[in-house]
């Protein structure tokens, strides 16, 4: 459905952002980041979304566990939730409540992510579905890349992903094609 | 006289030729949908048109999991597979749809709940769910939606209505959309398959699995086609080769050819004057009819070598009267099928009866215009009499009566022991495993699953159909309610449309509104659209049949298993009601087997007015026996089709005793060879089915070439007792 092709669009912008998120650097100081490799273990984040028309951003904070070939994502404040990712689909549970599998028959949003790639932090394999650009970057050597989607049907709901950092990706800024922006701040736990 | 009949029969050869080709032109001439086949009494009105909208519903449905190590291959394979199935002009893919519900379920949005039940309706949990929604790193909100849904009812709605089902993950994509015409046609089977395979070969190098009825259905006609082009092929170039070798001239086989078509012309016509269409099933009785009435043929053909090519008329004489007593023994044997009120069984009957008298007609009157004498008779008739020496040499002795006796206790013995009965249709026909397999495959990859079962709400009104409907998923666990695809949780009744509004008004606007509006800091944007029409993934869940409308609601395992209780509303299992009115056939047909051994009993006695008469019936009835035993005895279960398989050795057997019983009566010309003959052909056109891997076809043949086979053996005991009744009466 439209609806959940929408999910699974910024589903996308969102998977993106968390493999830039949880790419960390090989190398001591600003690394490139066409070379950072993927990052396990646990972080913490903070997501604020700024929506169009509406005056307050929203925040969320929790806790990202990142092992191989899975990602649970949990907000904990303002409300539990939890999205696990996997190879084997996606499932989100809410206050505790029973899992239930993410994304609508027919879709093929999610899987035009990449996914599998995405969750190994191979941002080379990336490149397959954004055009990937150096912008100038902070202070002290930091970098920021952008990314744009290659494909219509998803610049028709992410216009472009920013991400930045120094050893790894400490912020992440996705720009949806509606005006409506979300922030990911991320670091490791107990931070 | 006898010109007068040839041009008679020519002329309803031609007339039926005629009929034939008019009756075609209309496209509804003939019928291939499997619920015209059950009796009318098997299934009310409205689960019969039920059952057809589901499994036009469930039928209509493609699906497509592409997968493979380079996504960018996945992705532009996806692309062109796309392109491909839209190019058929048969394909609709499901992003239309989808958006079609979308838009419906925002425009509605105040008269829906995902609680099937209003009385669970909990604002709390709307409002939860609205915040987890809010806040859900995956949900698609945007602050336009938020203006115009600030409790995104459509985001809660579009999730709780449709059974649950995830989206391929990995390095996976999925084409799946809805066919805008039958699965079950061949063309679009072909059309659909044919745009596939050339996706395949271009894309070698991704992985594909298949979902739905029109790959298995045109994977079954594909089989079938070349089953019966193989069969078909071999059991014609042995007939022809055997008839050669026989009469050593081709005209019989034109002969015999032209006797068949003018009696498949014949008995096709009649069915199409008498009945709206003729349901393709009738034509497996058309292919029992060619083993039955090519014989007649090879009766008046062996007159030719045996009589040295002796005047027509004489000929005539020779098998004038018991192919008389054949084709009416035949004929009303395959009448006694329409006394039965099943409308396939009809035409069959009419079918048959006008088949096996066309063939008479045609063998008595212009066959012999077409048998001219050979130019060297004597050397066809030495040919024939050195044929005819083996079975003339071979004397049926107690022993072989012993034997045969023996086996066929035996085999009847084992048949017994063995005896099993098969209706259930989903066993007639074998599933291709690769298709399972990638079915399954695909199933699993979306977390998705579905039963045959459906549930079946009716009423005098749409709404009244649509308030059962209701009624029914009101009692059932909300998960339950999650697992079924329902026309009124998207569009409900009058009723329920004004209770959910007054409750959300009641309990979610008033009091949480302008707190939530708030709290967002969103001002309400007006503005509605006007309502769009009902979404058509939907409109083939509704229909109307004898004046009730209906509503068919897809359930997924967990709702199949749910109870159903109160008026206008009914779990269907659409296999359960076919296997049902198979075993209605079946019994059926029984009584038609043993009406038609009734009506050859009473023709035999009338014609011959003795009692001993009566042993022509032995062969048929051994026939019977045996064609029923002996599959049994091999494991191979009774079915419909395996009783429908003994009209024709009904027919064959008759045919062998009373040639064999009338031969001595006659002119003591002997029949052993031409009878012979007359079975092998039976059973190399109609046994060689058995080896077809569709049950119903297989399970047909093997009962004509078991029952054939015994009713040959058992047709010289006839012909015994009236050897021995006619030296008796000498005596005397």
């Amino acid at each position: 459905m439209a609806i959940a092709r929408g999910i699974l669009g910024q589903a996308h912008a969102v998977f993106a952002a968390l493999v830039l998120t949880f790419s960390g650097a090989a190398y001591a100081q600003c690394a490139d980041p066409m070379r950072l490799s993927a990052e396990y273990g646990v972080f913490s984040f903070v997501q604020t979304r700024h929506l169009s028309g509406v005056r307050a951003p929203l925040v969320s904070r929790g806790q990202a566990v990142v092992a191989q070939n899975r990602i649970d994502w949990r907000v904990t404040q303002p409300l539990d939730i939890l999205t696990v990712i996997t190879p084997g689909g996606i499932t989100q549970s809410v206050e505790g409540g029973p899992p239930q599998r993410m994304g609508g028959q027919g879709d093929a949003f999610l899987s035009s992510a990449g996914l599998l790639n995405l969750l190994a932090g191979d941002l080379s394999a990336m490149t397959n579905y954004y055009d990937i650009a150096r912008v100038p970057g902070g202070a002290a050597g930091a970098w920021r890349v952008r990314l744009t989607p290659k494909s219509a049907s998803m610049a028709r709901f992410v216009s472009s992903i920013e991400a930045g950092g120094c050893e790894r990706v400490s912020n992440v800024e996705v720009r949806q094609a509606n005006g409506d922006r979300m922030e990911i701040a991320l670091s490791p736990a107990g931070n | 006289m006898r010109h007068w009949g040839g041009i008679f029969c020519a002329i309803w050869i031609a007339l039926a030729c005629a009929i034939i080709g008019v009756r075609s032109q209309g496209g509804r001439a003939f019928d291939a949908d499997i619920q015209n086949m059950l009796p009318r009494t098997a299934l009310e009105p409205v689960v019969r048109a039920a059952i057809a909208d589901a499994s036009q519903a469930s039928g209509a449905r493609v699906a497509v999991l592409i997968s493979g190590e380079d996504y960018a291959r996945v992705s532009e394979a996806r692309t062109d597979l796309q392109a491909a199935l839209a190019a058929t002009g048969l394909y609709a893919p499901d992003a239309a749809t989808g958006e079609e519900a979308a838009r419906w379920i925002y425009a509605n949005r105040n008269q829906l709940m995902c609680e099937a039940d209003p009385a669970r309706f909990s604002a709390d949990a709307v409002i939860a769910r609205a915040d987890a929604l809010l806040y859900s790193p995956l949900a698609p909100v945007s602050g336009e939606m938020l203006a115009r849904d600030p409790f995104l009812l459509t985001l809660q709605l579009a999730q709780c209505l449709s059974p649950q089902a995830g989206a391929p993950a990995g390095d996976a994509a999925l084409v799946s959309g809805v066919l805008s015409a039958s699965a079950f046609r061949i063309d679009v089977q072909d059309a659909i398959t044919a745009a596939y395979d050339d996706w395949r070969a271009r894309w070698s190098d991704v992985s594909a699995a298949r979902a739905g009825a029109v790959f298995f259905a045109e994977q079954g006609a594909r089989r079938a086609r070349q089953e019966i082009a193989l069969i078909g092929g071999i059991s014609s170039i042995v007939i022809i080769a055997l008839m050669l070798a026989c009469f050593r001239r081709p005209n019989a086989i034109i002969g015999t050819v032209a006797a068949t078509t003018a009696s498949l012309a014949g008995s096709l016509a009649a069915a199409l004057v008498v009945f709206e269409s003729v349901h393709v099933l009738v034509f497996v009785f058309g292919s029992a009819l060619i083993g039955i009435t090519s014989d007649y043929s090879l009766h008046y053909l062996a007159t030719g070598p045996q009589t040295n090519w002796a005047p027509a008329r004489e000929r005539i004489q020779r098998v004038a009267r018991p192919l008389a007593v054949c084709a009416l023994a035949t004929a009303l044997g395959f009448a006694g099928l329409g006394l039965f009120g099943v409308a396939i069984f009809q035409q069959v009957a009419v079918f048959s009866v006008a088949g096996v008298l066309t063939a008479w007609w045609f063998t008595l009157t212009i066959l012999p215009l077409m048998d001219q004498r050979a130019r060297d008779p004597e050397k066809h008739a030495a040919w024939w009499v050195k044929l005819e020496r083996p079975f003339l040499a071979f004397r049926w002795t107690k022993a072989h009566a012993i034997g045969a006796a023996a086996l066929g206790a035996l085999i009847i013995l084992c048949g017994v022991l063995r005896f099993a009965v098969l209706d259930d249709v989903r066993q007639f026909q074998p599933r291709s495993e690769e298709l399972a397999a990638e079915e399954s495959a695909l199933r699993e990859a979306l977390g998705f699953s579905a039963s045959p079962v459906f549930l079946l709400s009716y009423g005098a009104s749409a709404d009244e159909a649509r308030a059962r409907e209701e009624g029914v998923l009101a009692t059932w666990p909300q998960a339950a309610v999650r697992d079924a695809f329902a026309v009124s949780r998207f569009d409900p009744s009058a009723a329920r449309r004004a209770e959910n509004e007054a409750i959300l008004q009641r309990e979610l606007y008033a009091p949480h509104l302008r707190a939530r509006l708030e709290a967002l800091g969103v001002t309400p944007a007006g503005g509605e659209a006007p309502p769009p029409a009902l979404p058509s993934m939907l409109t083939p869940l509704e229909g109307e049949a004898s004046g009730r409308r209906f509503l068919v609601a897809p359930l997924g395992p967990q709702a199949a298993a749910q109870r159903v209780d109160g008026p206008g509303a009914v779990l269907v299992d659409p296999a359960a009601r076919y296997s049902q009115a198979f075993a209605s056939f079946r019994a059926q047909a029984g009584w038609a087997v043993a009406a038609a051994f009734g009506a050859c009993a009473l023709l035999v006695l009338a014609l011959y007015r003795r009692w001993r008469a009566l042993t022509v019936l032995a062969a048929p009835a051994a026939g019977v026996l045996i064609g029923l035993a002996l599959p049994s005895a091999l494991g191979m279960p009774v079915s419909f089709f395996s009783i429908a398989a003994l009209f024709v050795v009904i027919g064959a057997g008759v045919d062998h005793s009373v040639f064999l019983f009338e031969a001595a009566e006659t002119d003591g010309q002997p029949k052993e060879l031409i009878v012979f003959l007359a079975a092998l052909t039976t059973i190399l056109s109609m046994g060689l089915l058995g080896l077809s891997g569709a049950y119903p076809v297989a399970s047909f043949g093997v009962v004509v070439a078991a029952g054939v086979t015994a009713a040959y053996v058992a047709s010289f005991m006839p012909a015994r007792v009236r050897r021995r009744s006619v030296r008796a009466d000498n005596q005397d």
